[in-house]
């Protein structure tokens, strides 16, 4: 069984990034800086990745999981809305009626600098976090992103479903199926996983399992390996460190769910974080991460 | 203390240029010191500010004791600010204070800052993780209550920011200690862990902060809790901390609560456990009301859902009548109708407290304090009424 690590999702920000876009935002410093400032982080972020098979760029310059499509179809980012059960804030996007995108050449340059493993709202939580915008038009939209992505090497896709696994909504994630087929058609060779977050991932899974993806990611603060089946040939994205929470993981905390997900049998194993990683302060962040790469290696 | 249509503010004030700069280290310009003029002369100070201005000459280079005295002084304009606005119960508009959460962590001992998170945008907060239990050693606002208390001419209420929100807004490395992730033990040991920490929180270091103001001889305690609907299934446990952090002072002191831009159904039934322990319940309110005149529900949009949630509790209602996010400074006739309409379901002025939505830190003093006065007259008028 292949075993990977992975983020999840925004990446927390270096404390030396933090400072630049708090200080560009009091215009301190010059938009050159700033860049320079995230060139750093990015560089710290591949290094903290070096020989992963998984690689992102962690979504340092994402505001939110949806503000990036704000700039590429001119969405109005609305009044601030909290992120789940988190002290975090996103910005609903409002849709104007026809829904449009402008090229994705210097916009995917910009929001995905580098990387194998893209996240993405999955289109579901997409239109929950937005105003006007059916699940079609969301489809459309990430079908063109997944299709550039893809042609610049970008093998796998984690699209993230918060909304969901919190609402306990399985009707809302079957009429996922001919969306994921949609973006599936762009993408035959890539490795789709399905990301819950914030929620019991066991309820939802024979509808999950149904769907055209290669894998489901589970959080494990708030779901039972136990309560897990897993179909011959599917993957299992682990959320095995907690990313809500800076207390290190030790051997022994994930020991248990390590090996009743590997009694499951599933294809391959992706180590990573409960949910983004942003929820934790840097330093604590690339502790957990080179975490799940010891205990990727360990056997 | 209690009066019909009783008026407050609810905690923060913006800082006074000259009191930021200097406790940054930074050089304080003919601005700053201008700014300081203006204000003394606005609040009657003018006299017994030379010291101040004297201080102010010095602009950088401040000592501790400096710094300290420049606290004092902005402490001491925003009491007055608020004393010329009319409003019955005062406070200085956390001017000693760096913010709600940064501050008492770093009085509180356990606790250990591990960086800044994102909050949104490009906007962080420091966060601490608990990393033993967590314990006061000497009650973190009896100072600010006692140097407020001296100049204050109205009685002080003093904020302190609640159990639940220090939780919430914490990561916890000690109590989680050694639990597994992703099985079912794990789950039910997580819950466990917040619980006690929670406990903790509520008897180890808020109880002993309440009983020290209240043996002070402070009349006016506000517990804020902004995080109190972040986790709905928790809320038992919020007004749990709430009823063993008020302990046994319940009755001996005004017990005020605070809570805002919240969905405020989360909270019933579970608050109403809450009545006789808390007396005012004060949510934000004007934040999502219309800007037009009248006693109509459909004007007064902002209110109707929220109040009728509290209509048949024995709280008190704490309205919020200002919008704290917005310049615009509400005119006596729009708040009028806002106390109106909220007596018109309350039925009883005994059951209102007028207040701003919430602190008004983020608007200018010039702001603040039109916003107030126009508060106080709208009251008036109510009253003239009644």
């Amino acid at each position: 069984m292949d075993v990977f690590v992975s983020l999840n999702g925004m990446y927390s920000r270096g404390e030396a990034l933090i400072q630049a876009t708090r200080d560009f935002d009091r215009n301190r410093i010059s938009l050159e800086a700033l860049e320079t400032a995230y060139d750093a982080d990015y560089a710290a972020l591949r290094e903290l990745q070096s020989d992963a098979p998984l690689v992102s760029d962690g979504l340092l310059n994402w505001q939110d999981l949806v503000r990036p499509f704000a700039h590429l179809t001119g969405a109005d980012p609305g009044p601030l809305t909290r992120y789940f059960e988190t002290n975090t804030f996103y910005r609903v996007l409002h849709f104007p009626k026809a829904v449009t995108w402008g090229r994705l050449d210097d916009w995917a340059a910009r929001y995905f600098r580098f990387g194998t493993m893209a996240f993405l709202p999955s289109p579901y939580t997409f239109t929950r976090m937005a105003t006007g915008l059916s699940l079609e038009d969301a489809t459309a939209l990430l079908r063109d992103v997944v299709a550039h992505l893809v042609a610049r090497g970008f093998h796998t896709f984690s699209f993230q479903e918060p909304f969901a696994v919190y609402e306990g909504n399985a009707k809302a994630l079957a009429a996922l199926k001919p969306a994921l087929e949609t973006l599936r058609e762009v993408a035959s060779d890539a490795r789709f996983v399905l990301t819950f977050y914030f929620g019991d991932a066991a309820p939802l899974l024979s509808v999950a399992w149904d769907l055209p993806v290669d894998a489901v990611g589970v959080d494990l603060t708030r779901t039972d390996v136990a309560a897990l089946d897993v179909p011959q040939g599917r993957g299992l994205m682990l959320g095995i460190v907690d990313t809500t929470n800076s207390l290190l993981e030790t051997p022994e905390v994930v020991q248990e769910a390590l090996n009743l997900a590997r009694s499951k049998r599933p294809q391959f194993l992706i180590l990573s974080g409960s949910a983004d990683f942003f929820f934790l302060p840097r330093d604590v962040a690339d502790a957990k991460y080179r975490f799940l790469k010891q205990i990727a290696t360990s056997g | 203390m209690h009066k019909p249509l009783l008026t407050h503010e609810i905690g923060s004030l913006a800082k006074p240029n000259w009191r930021v700069k200097a406790l940054r280290n930074l050089p304080l310009n003919d601005q700053d010191l201008e700014e300081a003029r203006t204000w003394a002369r606005r609040l009657d100070l003018e006299k017994d500010a030379e010291d101040l201005f004297a201080l102010l000459e010095k602009r950088e280079g401040f000592t501790r004791e400096e710094k300290r005295s420049l606290v004092a002084w902005a402490s001491r304009f925003a009491v007055r600010l608020l004393e010329k606005a009319g409003l019955d119960v005062v406070y200085d508009g956390e001017q000693h204070r760096v913010e709600m959460y940064e501050y008492p962590i770093r009085r509180i001992r356990g606790f250990a800052f591990r960086g800044h998170v994102r909050s949104f945008d490009n906007k962080y907060y420091r966060k601490a993780a608990v990393v033993e239990q967590p314990a006061v050693e000497r009650p973190y606002h009896l100072d600010e209550y006692h140097t407020i208390a001296r100049y204050a001419t109205r009685p002080v209420k003093i904020p302190i920011t609640g159990a639940y929100t220090l939780v919430d807004w914490s990561f916890d490395e000690y109590y989680l200690q050694r639990t597994p992730i992703g099985t079912a033990e794990g789950l039910r040991l997580r819950k466990e862990a917040r619980r006690h920490f929670l406990r903790d929180m509520a008897r180890e270091v808020i109880y002993p902060n309440l009983k020290a103001l209240v043996e002070a001889g402070a009349e006016f305690l506000q517990i804020d809790e902004p995080a109190a609907t972040t986790h709905p299934d928790e809320v038992p446990d919020f007004v749990q901390a709430t009823i063993d952090s008020v302990g046994d002072l319940k009755g001996r002191v005004t017990f005020g609560m605070h809570i805002c831009f919240s969905d405020y159904s989360l909270l019933m039934p579970h608050l109403r456990n809450l009545e006789g322990v808390i007396h005012e319940m004060h949510f934000e309110y004007a934040n999502r009301d219309s800007r037009d005149l009248g006693v109509s529900p459909e004007v007064r949009v902002g209110y109707t859902k929220t109040l009728n949630l509290l209509k048949d509790t024995k709280f008190i209602v704490g309205l919020g009548v200002l919008d704290v996010h917005t310049n615009f400074v509400e005119p006596v006739e729009l708040i009028r109708d806002r106390i109106l309409y909220a007596l018109e379901i309350l039925q009883d002025p005994d059951r209102i407290y007028v207040a701003p939505d919430c602190g008004l830190r983020t608007r200018t003093w010039e702001v603040s304090f039109a916003k107030l006065r126009n508060m106080v007259e709208a009251v008036e008028q109510v009253k003239a009424r009644l």
